[in-house]
């Protein structure tokens, strides 16, 4: 059985400006023990999706359709005390910025402990014993003395890590990671994926790795999702996402991409920029900026298909096999 | 092949000078001293006409700090920086003012250095004009032409920096940088803050500047990738100090560094299929108490005694320099 199945997910902004769809139809599953990496850029929904699955959505935010499945239960319908209990239990999240996440007037141990005691009735000496073990795993030296040191005392990448060793306390089925290696440098990066392959191989633990970067999904997920405007415009296995992609927006990302054996070649750039989320155009959000726009796509929002299994496209006229990234 | 930009052991310390409480304390005889950081130690390396040098390294390595000081916005506490046999190293000297108008700077993030109280058109005129590159009466027209160098309509001329995206924010930034008439920009992780898409757009417009206006580029910046696209020589620093310089194609094919090794290795790739993170033990030290001898050897795999006790030299091999033990004799 899946471990979360997000159905039609639409979760709209209201602003002065306008209601803005920053999620607006989004479908995806996920099973036991699996990668999801969701990519996109800046403003095309793919952090409020992962904040909406924890219904950390703030106002003037709000979920206003669809069902998100965890275990068959549906998130959207349950009490805001029955949400609680789930958050850091079973369903965890990791933020960009530790700093912002972590309480920087408090020691670690007394934000690990109150981590574990809020879900389960266990001695502090208990739950100390696993907040050292949980720092232990994530690879950070000497946890017992280092529980006691406070937030500014820990390096960038050191503060990750204690941010993914809360999200490991209880044990959660699930974990969503939003950018977590992106404010880090490369080789701290390279160590906090590392950890994370690792760790989501021994537990079993499903994650939704929230990124921009290509790159660092193709490492490590095993299905991607593309969102482009508040929609997934493709989804697929990791490999053939990277090296087939259907959807033209997805092949313009991955020619966006420098340093793959063209060196100072061009770019194959997509024109344009991202469009404005409160007056998105009519049919296909990405058909300004599409190379192989037509008509059509300027009036009818494309629907989902599935040209091979596996594969979801939101698209007209999607690129085929033989013509991809040539 | 003569050499446009030459840095001759370019220093830059950073003193914490104490304060009234620390130096009576002092008096009183407590042991605080004033805390020191060797930003950049002795970097030495030339740029040649119309070449494009990346200058890497992880956060705190001292890329920016050096890239500021070429640019004369900070001053050098050691060596000597020439920009065509002009020494400029004292910015305030007559022919280093002048040699430095040639000397450019795009910076990281278009925001905060863009004034947002002034209009586009002031942003990218202003310095023509007080150069005379311009008049105010010409200037419109000036800048109108420095706009569609850079893909930006010259509509846009009256608008204020807010009224822009990211991307183009950062164009109004290298508009500026071009309307003195540079021949030398130094690009300070001026697309790190760029979405994917837009960060292609904004690297095919500096290559299409290079080759239109013959420019010469100092590129900084902490994105492999973005590096080994857009250079021809790569700089490698390491906690202040330059580690390795090679062409792109050798150092990325062939890094020699255990640093440079290491930093290439856990590039993500696109093409790797799922791989498994290769990592580089521990993490970049304070460098305010850097590790004696080679900076690196307490995360490098093949450090020895000699590691700890000796600084390596950056020793030259045609237009490749590497600073290991390793290359020079060994490390026991």
């Amino acid at each position: 059985m899946s471990v979360l199945e997000v159905r039609n997910l639409q979760t709209h902004f209201f602003t002065d400006a306008g209601v803005v769809k920053a999620v607006d139809g989004v479908d995806f599953t996920l099973d036991e023990g699996e990668v999801l990496g969701l990519v996109g850029e800046s403003g095309s929904g793919k952090s409020v999706t992962g904040f909406s699955i924890l219904r950390l959505v703030d106002a003037p935010g709000r979920v206003v359709g669809g069902q998100i499945l965890f275990r068959g239960q549906d998130l959207a319908q349950l009490s805001e005390p029955e949400m609680r209990r789930m958050r850091g239990n079973r369903i965890a999240m990791i933020f960009q910025d530790p700093m912002m996440t972590l309480n920087p007037v408090l020691r670690i141990d007394t934000q690990m402990i109150e981590a574990v005691r809020a879900h389960e009735r266990v001695s502090a000496k208990a739950a100390r014993d696993r907040a050292i073990s949980a720092l232990a795993k994530v690879g950070i030296p000497s946890p017992a003395e280092r529980l006691e040191a406070y937030p500014h005392q820990f390096s960038g990448g050191m503060r990750q890590r204690v941010a993914i060793a809360i999200a490991l306390l209880n044990g959660p089925d699930l974990i969503v990671a939003d950018e977590p290696t992106t404010a880090l440098d490369v080789t701290i990066q390279s160590q906090i994926l590392a950890e994370v392959q690792g760790l989501a191989k021994e537990t079993g633990t499903s994650l939704i790795w929230i990124t921009h970067d290509l790159a660092v999904v193709a490492g490590l997920a095993d299905r991607v999702a593309v969102m482009y405007a508040g929609r997934i415009v493709e989804t697929g296995g990791t490999d053939q996402v990277l090296t087939q992609p259907g959807h033209p927006y997805s092949v313009g990302l991955l020619g966006s991409i420098p340093g793959h054996g063209h060196r100072g070649q061009r770019l194959a750039q997509i024109p344009g920029m991202a469009p404005n989320m409160a007056r998105l155009p009519e049919g296909c959000a990405f058909a300004p900026r599409c190379f192989r726009a037509q008509d059509q796509c300027r009036k009818d929002a494309p629907r989902i298909t599935e040209p091979a299994p596996g594969q979801h496209l939101r698209c007209h006229f999607p690129v085929l096999e033989c013509e991809a990234l040539s | 092949m003569t050499a446009m930009l030459e840095l001759d052991a370019v220093s830059r310390q950073f003193i914490r000078k104490l304060d009234s409480i620390e130096k009576l304390a002092r008096k009183l005889g407590a042991n605080v001293s004033e805390s020191c950081v060797n930003a950049v130690d002795g970097a030495s390396f030339s740029v040649a006409r119309g070449e494009v040098v990346g200058l890497v390294g992880e956060s705190g390595c001292g890329k920016s700090t050096l890239g500021r000081m070429v640019a004369g916005l900070l001053p050098v506490t050691g060596g000597k920086i020439r920009f065509e046999g002009v020494d400029v190293t004292d910015a305030a000297t007559p022919e280093a003012k002048s040699a430095r108008l040639r000397i450019q700077m795009i910076f990281q993030d278009p925001m905060s250095s863009l004034n947002p109280r002034m209009r586009v058109e002031d942003i990218v005129g202003e310095a023509a004009v007080y150069h005379g590159l311009t008049t105010r009466r010409e200037m419109p027209d000036y800048v109108a032409a420095t706009l569609e160098k850079v893909g930006l309509d010259p509509a846009y001329a009256q608008r204020f920096p807010h009224q822009f995206s990211g991307g183009q924010r950062q164009r109004i930034g290298i508009a500026r940088a071009l309307a003195v008439k540079p021949e030398f920009l130094i690009c300070d992780e001026s697309i790190a803050a760029l979405d994917v898409s837009i960060q292609a757009q904004v690297i095919n417009l500096f290559q299409d500047l290079r080759r239109d206006l013959d420019l010469t580029y100092l590129f900084i910046s902490h994105d492999l990738g973005v590096i080994e696209h857009i250079a021809d020589r790569v700089v490698v620093m390491y906690l202040g100090r330059i580690v390795e310089i090679g062409t792109t194609e050798a150092l990325f094919d062939a890094p020699r560094h255990p640093y440079t090794q290491a930093l290439i290795d856990q590039i993500p790739r696109l093409d790797g299929g799922r791989q498994s993170f290769r990592t580089i033990k521990g993490e970049i030290p304070s460098p305010l108490n850097p590790p004696p001898g080679c900076h690196f050897h307490p995360r490098c795999p093949f450090a020895g005694p000699r590691c700890q006790r000796e600084v390596p030299v950056l020793r030259h091999e045609g237009t490749r320099a590497i600073a290991c033990h390793l290359e020079d004799g060994g490390t026991e």
